[in-house]
Order: structure tokens, then sequence, then C-alpha cells
């Protein structure tokens, strides 16, 4: 079973991975400067009250140790405690991650949905005029940034139209409307951005497949160029579109950190960056190794959806 | 056969664009029973007694928690839990009458144990800070059901005062998790947080006093200054509780929909002065540091003239105030001469800044000034906590800083040698434990004096009073004009419609 041990294989390297990415990262908190007991206490603090501080929250313990604890706890599930408030990092993760979540989730489907038949039409009629129109926007979206969007959107929709809220977040079991309408600015904005992006790569991989010999064979056997494209094209484009879907949703993931700051969303973002501020650093630590453990999880189930697109890679290397 | 296709794409295009925007719902217009108001730090705890943040007392003093006694917008004493009190002639028996109506919103009576057991909270708190304000304690009893008496170790005015802020707020003896379950007195109650976002009041059904007049208080985190500006321009926040880009200001003109309340705050922004280099010991140097600083031009460029030039560090709202911005008027010519006198020439300083929205510019501002006196001034802007707190507050690795002192009668900072400044001046000591420890009408001559000497010594230079801008949608009313306390006090605010 060729295919069952390329995929073991791939789960070792992901779990090695995982690994080493949390003594990395582990490391790196332990090095930024400023010192959690003397953020929290402030101004006015004594060293004496700063060292018992830290004392109680066993700073003063060896490096190896705190990471062991760490990195045992997490097995279990116990991503430890915040310093500040002293409550569970993963009850206060939890909501924070729907959010993000939300944000991902109803991004990536309905930026693909938008660059599909733009990157479609852009390749069919790329030497007329909608493919260059469509390939004029998609350059001038790549060309904004996604806070940009947010904040004419913002004045646009909310400030001068008053359709929607400018920012902030209502759970979805607060209000389902009141959800919606907080969602919808922010999730516009990053689908404006990531669709032009996509866009780009739909376009390229169809006009990939316009010079590929299947295509001119459906071609001459009298297919239109409709449904030999569509047919023919979408499965080939797909793997190109995968590799570049998994890195977006990657980068959307972490990237998200600015959309959240535009429209005051309680994401992983403002969470990592409050935390960052309050010198909080098992909050920063397990926020960090999350995203980084769903960013190598993406890229372990990408590989997965290769080989189950092509099973030619199972059997190492394109046959 | 083309054609249809592309049209069929359009469509495509056009129900994913729909589909994106059919969620759309106006938001609901905001109860009259519900304020929202926009703040801009939000509290990492809401436990007032492990951390100094000033975001916590904004959020919970008077609101949810009450106090003895309670400073008003116009920075008088005025009665809260205590209906009055006397004090001994020595000044050391300090007897708080506590109103009887007076409970909890737990329904438990707020009589001498409970603030026995409070004050005594404080005293043992972890807060460094708490401790410092109150270690002049030495005792606190039950005289009877409502009567509290508090011995000091010394007579203490500071004290006093302190009682109307955290040191003196009075905790629910039930209260278990100040963290996340604050329980006090006040006409609103905590209900809920949603992390990064949120902090919802709701109304004590069962307030003793005057009750509140809305059903919750949503208390809205906004970081971004533009963001906040959207919010309260879309109709999202019925107040801007804190307007951190002044030059946003003239959005908000149209008073048929919004009022602007201008005042000030306690916030002296200090050009400070490490008195440790010698070069910085010398009275010339700092005295030709302010007369070539223009504070009103100042004032005008970094904070679009909003807030107030004071020449001390003594705000309009505490009642030993006096206008010394006129002891160093604006004179270049002058400094130079002071600088020749001194024997200085060619001389460099460091002004290393905090990141905050006031610091840098004014850095730049004061540079600049400084350079046509033939100062070089080099300028630094560094991260509060991991660079600023640990380099140039605890370091002492600087000759001059800039930062807003927030907190009320801080004036005490300059007579402890171990504070960041160094300033280690005998006689300004003396007066102030003089005016501690004075009877209530000498305290405020003494405080006049101490505040003259800063300002004759040039112990630092007083560049404004932090303005308290705050935006009302039209119809909300009651809002303070002046913050003289940490609270954000929405006790007395109530909506027309």
């Amino acid at each position: 079973m060729p295919l069952l041990r390329a995929a073991a294989r791939r789960l070792a390297i992901f779990i090695g991975t995982v690994v080493v990415a949390s003594i990395v990262i582990f490391l790196i908190v332990q090095a930024l400067p400023g010192d959690v007991a003397q953020t929290t206490l402030g101004m006015g603090a004594t060293a004496d009250a700063v060292a018992a501080l830290r004392e109680r929250w066993g700073l003063d313990q060896p490096l190896a140790v705190r990471y062991g604890q760490w990195l045992v706890g997490m097995l279990h599930g116990d991503f430890g405690s915040s310093y500040i408030t002293g409550a569970s990092v993963v009850s206060q993760m939890a909501p924070r991650l729907a959010v993000t979540g939300w944000l991902v989730g109803f991004s990536v489907p309905l930026s693909l949905l938008v660059a599909w038949p733009l990157g479609l039409v852009a390749a069919m009629f790329r030497r007329r005029w909608p493919g260059a129109v469509v390939n004029a926007l998609s350059h001038i979206g790549l060309a904004i940034p996604v806070f940009f969007v947010g904040t004419v959107a913002t004045i646009i929709f909310a400030v001068n139209l008053g359709w929607f809220p400018a920012n902030g977040y209502v759970t979805l079991g607060t209000s389902v409307s009141r959800w919606a309408s907080h969602l919808v600015l922010p999730v516009a904005s990053i689908v404006v951005v990531q669709a032009c992006f996509l866009a780009r790569y739909v376009r390229a991989g169809f006009i990939d497949v316009l010079t590929e010999d299947y295509y001119r064979t459906a071609r001459a056997v009298g297919w239109t160029r409709w449904r030999g494209l569509v047919r023919h094209g979408t499965r080939n484009m797909a793997t190109s579109l995968v590799t570049v879907v998994g890195v977006q949703i990657a980068s959307l993931l972490v990237g998200a950190i600015l959309v959240e700051q535009v429209f005051v969303l309680p994401g992983l973002g403002t969470m990592l960056i409050q935390a960052v501020q309050a010198r909080d650093l098992v909050v920063v630590q397990d926020v960090v190794m999350l995203l980084v453990f769903a960013v190598l999880l993406l890229n372990f189930v990408i590989d997965m959806v290769y080989m189950a697109i092509d099973p030619r890679l199972a059997r190492g290397g394109r046959g | 056969m083309r054609v249809p296709h592309l049209k069929g794409i359009v469509a495509a295009v056009a129900v994913v664009a729909l589909l994106t925007g059919c969620a759309a719902q106006s938001p609901s217009p905001a109860s009259a029973k519900t304020l929202t108001v926009g703040l801009t730090l939000e509290p990492a705890t809401l436990d007032l007694t492990t951390s100094d943040a000033a975001s916590i007392p904004q959020l919970l003093l008077y609101n949810v928690y009450e106090t003895l006694l309670k400073m008003d917008s116009t920075g008088a004493i005025r009665p809260l839990l205590a209906t009055s009190y006397d004090v001994s002639s020595d000044g050391l028996t300090y007897t708080f009458h506590l109103d009887p109506r007076a409970k909890f919103a737990s329904g438990a009576p707020v009589d001498a144990a409970a603030v026995v057991s409070s004050i005594n909270r404080m005293r043992d708190a972890a807060s460094a800070t708490l401790q410092s304000q109150m270690s002049v304690v030495q005792d606190v009893q039950a005289q009877s059901d409502h009567t509290v008496q508090v011995l000091l170790s010394r007579p203490s005015n500071f004290w006093l005062y302190s009682m109307t802020s955290t040191p003196g707020i009075i905790v629910d003896p039930a209260e278990t998790d100040m963290a996340t379950a604050p329980m006090g007195s006040g006409p609103y109650m905590y209900d809920s947080w949603v992390k990064g976002d949120r902090i919802t009041l709701k109304k004590n059904p069962a307030y003793w006093g005057t009750p509140g007049r809305f059903d919750q208080v949503v208390f809205r985190y906004i970081p971004d200054p533009n963001s906040m500006v959207s919010a309260m321009l879309s109709g999202d926040l019925d107040i801007m509780g804190e307007m951190i880009s002044p030059d946003s200001l003239p959005r908000f003109a149209d008073t048929s929909k919004y009022t602007v309340i201008k005042g000030t705050t306690n916030g002296e922004v200090v050009l400070g002065f490490n008195h440790a280099r010698p070069v910085m010991q010398n009275l010339l140097v700092r005295q030709a540091i302010n007369y070539a600083i223009d504070r009103q031009a100042l004032l005008d460029t970094v904070w679009a003239g909003q807030g107030q030039v004071i020449g001390s560090m003594v705000v309009p709202t505490d009642p030993y105030y006096q206008d010394l911005s006129g002891n160093y008027p604006y004179d270049p010519q002058k400094a130079k001469q002071l600088l020749a006198e001194a024997g200085v020439s060619n001389l460099t300083l460091s002004l290393r800044v905090p990141i905050t929205p006031y610091a840098p510019p004014a850095a730049t501002f004061i540079a600049s000034q400084l350079a046509d006196v033939g100062i070089t001034v080099t300028v630094e802007e560094l991260d509060f906590s991991s660079r600023w707190l640990p380099e140039v507050f605890l370091g002492g690795d600087y000759d001059m800083t800039i930062v807003d002192h927030v907190e009320a009668r801080d004036i005490v900072n300059f007579a402890n040698p171990d504070y960041y400044w160094h300033y280690d001046n005998p006689q300004f000591q003396a007066l102030i434990t003089q005016a501690d420890e004075a009877s209530a009408a000498d305290f405020i001559t003494d405080m006049e004096k101490a505040a003259q000497m800063l300002s004759q010594d040039a112990a630092a230079d007083w560049l404004f009073v932090f303005p308290n801008l705050v935006v009302a949608r039209a119809g909300i009313s009651g809002i303070g004009a002046n913050a003289t306390s940490l609270s954000f006090d929405v006790t007395t605010i109530a909506a027309r419609d």
C-alpha cells in the first residue's frame, strides 16, 4: 500500500515539525523583552513585590522544567493559565477561536466562489475586453491592503449608509441577525482582496489547460470551449489551486489580525496583541502554538488532498 | 453561444455578491434602556487589589464599587456611603458615619463590619500602590453598626483624598473573586465580559440610592482611534468616552447630532528631567529648557490645541491650583543667556519617550525648539513595557522623557528621590510632609507653596494638562466635564429618548 506508507511518512514529518516548532516558540517567547510581573504591577511596584509575583507564577523555575510542564500540559489539553487573569487559556481561547473561525470559514469558500468564475472569464476571454477588465480589477485588488478595504468599506457602508455596524462583535448565541450583520463587512473586505488574488491563479490554471493536448482533443471532437475547460480543466487546475488556497488559509489565520483590528473583532489576533502588550507569556505562547499548529496541520491536509486529486504523487513523483 | 454563458457567469457572481450582502440587516436602533460607551483600553483583570491599571477603576469605581466619599466632577469631596465624617483635633482619628440605607447589590447591608473588612482587604492588597496609600492606617474598628473609626499613625490629608478612589472602595464581604466577579454597592452590577470586545454592566434593581437610568451599560473597548470615530459616527456608540485623536473633533461639529464635552483630567504631560545626571542638576540649564519651549504652540501642534498649559504638577481641578503657566514665558534669547551663564555649550541631551499618541510628536517639537537655543536633542521612541519601563523608569538611563502622569495629586512623587526623576529637594519634601499633616486650610496654602517651589526650581517642564474629550450623541446628559477621578462615572448619565 504505497498510498498508506506515503501518508504515514507525511504524518511522522508533521508530528516532528510540531515538536520542533513548540521548542522554537517557547524559546522565542521566553526571550521577549519586558517582564510580566513588572508590567502587571505597574509603575508603583517595588522590587520585592515583583520578585514575589515571579515566584508565584513559577517564573523562577529553570527553562527546561517550564517547557516540560507546558508540553505535557498541552498533550493533556491543559494549555495553562493566564498569568494575569488566572483563568485557563483554553476557556479564553475558545470564544476567540470561534470568531477567527467564522471569519476564515466564510471568507475562504466565498473567495473561491467569486474567484473561480472570474478566473474562468479572464482565461476564456483573455484577449477580449471581459478578460482585460477582470485582469485589471484583480491587479488593483492585489495592490490594496485588506485594512484599507476594511476602512473604506466602514466609511461607505457603516458611517455613510448605516447598513452595517462599523465594528464590534455579537455572538451567534446572542442574536443571529446581529451576529451576521457584524460579520458582513469584515468577511466582504477579506473576500475582495482574496478573490482578486485567487482569480489570478484560476486564470493561469485555465490558460495552462487551453494549451494541453487533451483540451485540443476535446475541442477536436466537437466539445465547446466552455465544456472543455470546465469538464477537463477544473480537476487539473485544482492541484495548483489547492496549494494556493492552503497557503492563503494559513496566511488568513495569521493575517486576520489586521481585519480584527480594523473591525475590533475579539478573535485570536486581538487576543495575541493584547497578550503581547500585557506580557502574558503563557497566552502568547499558546496562541502562537495554536496558529503554527493550524498552519502545519493545513499543510499536512493539503499533502493528503494532493494524493487524492493526483494519485501519481503517492507513487513518488509525477509518473 | 458565448454570450449566454457569460450572462450565466455574471449572474453567478451577482448571486455570490448578493449572498455576502443579504445577511445585511440594519443594526437595531440603540434602545433607550442600553447605554453604549466606547473606551480605549480593556482591563486584563478586574481585580484592582493586584493591578494598578487605570482601566479597572475607570469601569468599576462609583459604577459598581462605591466609596465612603466621592470626588465630584469639580474636584470636591462629597458624601457617598458615609453621610459625614469627623476628624479628631490631632488629625489622627477619622470617624465615618455610614448611610443606614446603604446595601450591597447582593442585599447585604453596607455596615461597619463590611467597611472594616474592606479597608483591611486594601491594606493587605498585593498592589504596592495600594499598600503605600494605606500605609498610614494603623487600625480600623467598628464603633457601632453604622460608625467606623480609622486610626492613622500620622495625620494625612492625602489619605482622605485617596479614600475617594481605589483604596476607599467598599467590597461586598461575600466577594470571593474580584478578578472576574466584582461585587459592590453601586447602581450597576457586573454582568458579563466578552474578552477583546466589551464588558456589560446591568442595573442593580435594589440600589439603595437614586437608581441608574439604564437597564444595561455596555463598555466597548476600541483601541484604534479611527475605529472609535467610525463607531461613533455610525451610531454604534452613545458616548465616545475618550478621544485620543483630537484632530477628528471637527467631524462631530453638528450640534444637532452630537455634544462635545471638553474638560480637564488629572493627567499632567511632563517633560521629566533625570536629576541624577550632573547637567540636569544645574538649575540654570533646567530653567533655560523651560524658557526655550513654547508650550502653547506645542499644545496647538501636538494635541490640536485641546488641553491647557499649567506650569506645575497641579491640575485645575485640584483645590490648590494656581495658574503658574506664566513663570517661564517663551523666550529663546533668555534661554541662550542662561545657558551661557551656566557655562554650558554644545549640550547634547537624550529624550527617550514611550510610544503613545502624544509623546513622540511632542518630542519632535521639543527637539526642534531646543535646537534653536543650541541644545542638541536625540529623540528615541521606546515601546512602553519592553523598553521604556525597564530602561527609563527603572534603569534611569535617560536625560529627559515625556509621560502623562494620570494619577490624582501625584505632585507627591517629586518628594520621593527614588522615583525615576531622582529629584531630591529636602525643602520640598519637608513642605509636602507638612502639608499632608496640616489642617485642611493650611494644607491648601502649603500645597500652593510646594507647587510654586517646584516651578521656581524648574524641577521639570510641565507641558500641558491632558484634556478630557468626550463626545455624546444628542439626548445624552449628565456626563461630568472633568475627569477628576479614575472613574468613567455613568451613575449620573441619562438619555432623553
